[in-house]
């Protein structure tokens, strides 16, 4: 019965162990790359996304939500949030309007690059509106 | 002094399976990894940089199923193996459970991929490698059983 608990041990020990492998080999930028891989459901400036969001934020839900589409637009701010992932807004003039594009740790050194006033297209999956933005999550940027 | 040399053999045979599958994934897996993240806050970054770059060329010429289906089954079979050495001749049925768990959980998952259900992109290769390579500790298991390895020696 003693043996049998050291043996218990060892193999939660083991499957422990496993569990970590597991959990380690998964890809942070899968979804990242589904999302690149479809088709944009909208094409549209992003002053027009976060105008349609202002206007009615639960007709906008229903329409954008989920959706992959490609937002362009005039960078307007680019930062970090606090779990240390790259972001940018573009569109709007103010504080907290405009589309918050959020990218991965893959996508921080094409970030690096931009600066604020360049005009860019990014395309990525809409997550509803955060804190006053219009977040888009899993961007990628190019030529859609 | 079989029961000692086979159950350390496993060891050795899980080990070997355990560093086959993590080589592969450090030096030829992109780094978009969960594994180079925490790698990365180890500040283990640097030196696995420079193996990969020594590597590069090895990504031109290595299948893809290699690199992509390959190493998690061998982690797999490590941990099969692993728990095949700890329970080595013990009657209790609580060894099924922890042989089986691993591969059962790999099998549903990639099912479970299959329909949407959990993240990940289905490859029927990625689970046919599975099912194999639970064959594998399997019949090694049976060959000793019936005598048939030591047979042959």
């Amino acid at each position: 019965m003693k043996n049998d608990s050291k043996r218990h041990l060892l193999s939660l020990f083991v499957l422990v162990l496993f569990g970590l492998l597991a959990v380690g080999s998964i890809d942070t930028e899968e979804d990242t790359k589904k999302v690149q891989s479809q088709a944009p459901s909208y094409r549209l400036s992003a002053n027009q996304l976060y105008s349609e969001y202002e206007a009615n934020e639960v007709a906008a839900d229903s329409k954008y939500k989920g959706r992959v589409v490609v937002v362009s637009g005039t960078i307007q701010d680019i930062g970090k949030d606090i779990m240390d992932d790259a972001y940018i807004v573009i569109g709007g003039e103010g504080f907290l309007d405009g589309v918050q594009c959020m990218f991965t740790k893959g996508q921080q050194s094409s970030v690096a690059r931009l600066s604020k006033g360049q005009h860019v297209t990014v395309k990525g999956e809409v997550s509803g509106k955060m804190f006053g933005n219009v977040l888009v999550n899993k961007c990628t940027f190019g030529e859609f | 002094m079989t029961m000692a040399f086979t159950q350390t053999k496993r060891i050795y045979l899980a080990s070997s399976f355990l560093l086959m599958g993590s080589v592969v994934y450090i030096l030829f897996r992109p780094t978009s990894l969960l594994m180079f993240n925490w790698a990365d806050a180890l500040g283990l970054m640097v030196p696995i940089h420079t193996l990969r770059m020594y590597c590069l060329s090895g990504t031109n010429f290595l299948p893809s199923w290699f690199i992509y289906s390959f190493p998690f089954p061998l982690w797999v079979v490590a941990y099969l193996l692993f728990v095949k050495a700890v329970w080595w001749r013990s009657a209790s049925s609580w060894r099924y459970l922890w042989f089986w768990c691993v591969p059962l959980i790999s099998v549903i998952a990639e099912i479970c991929q299959y329909f949407g259900l959990i993240p990940g992109t289905f490859d029927p290769v990625d689970l046919l490698i599975i099912i194999l390579c639970v064959a594998f500790p399997l019949s090694m298991h049976t060959l000793y059983a019936t005598n048939l390895i030591r047979r042959v020696k």
